[in-house]
């Protein structure tokens, strides 16, 4: 059953027509992938969620969806710097650093669509001041949102 | 910088760690913490308390 009905679908390839501009990747990991399945919620849970991604990249042209295993593939784990799963790297023009992990259900489906549209327009309304400050700064900066899908 | 979204409920390892009860919790370099959505000038104050940068007061846009 898809996660996604028709009525929603049409309203988000209508948003993506509309906003998008650059393509977007999705660099989705997954703990193992070739139809085989974890055995227990671990596996289950990265399945919904490719199956969510998927559905996603299949409405619009600019969003097209990788998948990787973790095992499998630690070289791209490596370079995307994900060492957890379910993750998904939302790769525009450029690498913007953010990361989702684990399942973009619920209100955090509508935070999925905003990461992919501001990625793919690779820019921000962010404030002058705002700005100003983050090109004072010299040192790596790791922000973590802690969310839950209700 | 680097952001990561993390679902609480799929990381309870990290959401133990972090001490997060209520969400949205975010947390900065490990060492700077709050919860709930802040207006972009308090955000960024607790991005360069993280940083140890001064920060200069906002000004009016």
């Amino acid at each position: 059953m898809p996660f996604l009905q028709e009525q929603d679908a049409a309203f988000v390839r209508t948003r993506f027509a509309q906003e998008l501009r650059g393509d977007v990747t999705l660099e989705f990991f997954a703990p193992v992938t070739g139809g085989l399945a974890l055995p227990g919620q671990d596996g289950a849970i990265a399945e919904y969620a490719r199956q969510i991604l998927a559905e996603v990249a299949a409405l619009s042209p600019k969003i097209r969806l990788n998948v990787h295993s973790l095992m499998a593939d630690p070289e791209a784990a490596k370079a995307f710097g994900i060492t957890r799963t379910p993750a998904t790297a939302v790769i525009g023009a450029q690498d913007y650093g953010v990361r989702f992990y684990g399942m973009p259900a619920g209100y955090e489906f509508a935070t999925l669509l905003d990461l992919i549209i501001a990625v793919s327009q690779g820019s921000t309304a962010i404030a002058p001041h705002t700005r100003e400050l983050l090109t004072r700064l010299s040192q790596d900066i790791h922000v973590q949102v802690f969310v839950t899908p209700t | 910088m680097r952001t990561d979204i993390v679902e609480a409920g799929e990381f309870p390892d990290l959401a133990e760690r972090y001490n997060v009860y209520a969400v949205p919790k975010i947390v900065i370099n490990d060492t700077v913490e709050f919860v709930g959505a802040q207006p972009e000038p308090h955000f960024m104050r607790y991005v360069a308390q993280a940083a140890g940068v001064q920060e200069a007061p906002p000004t009016d846009e």
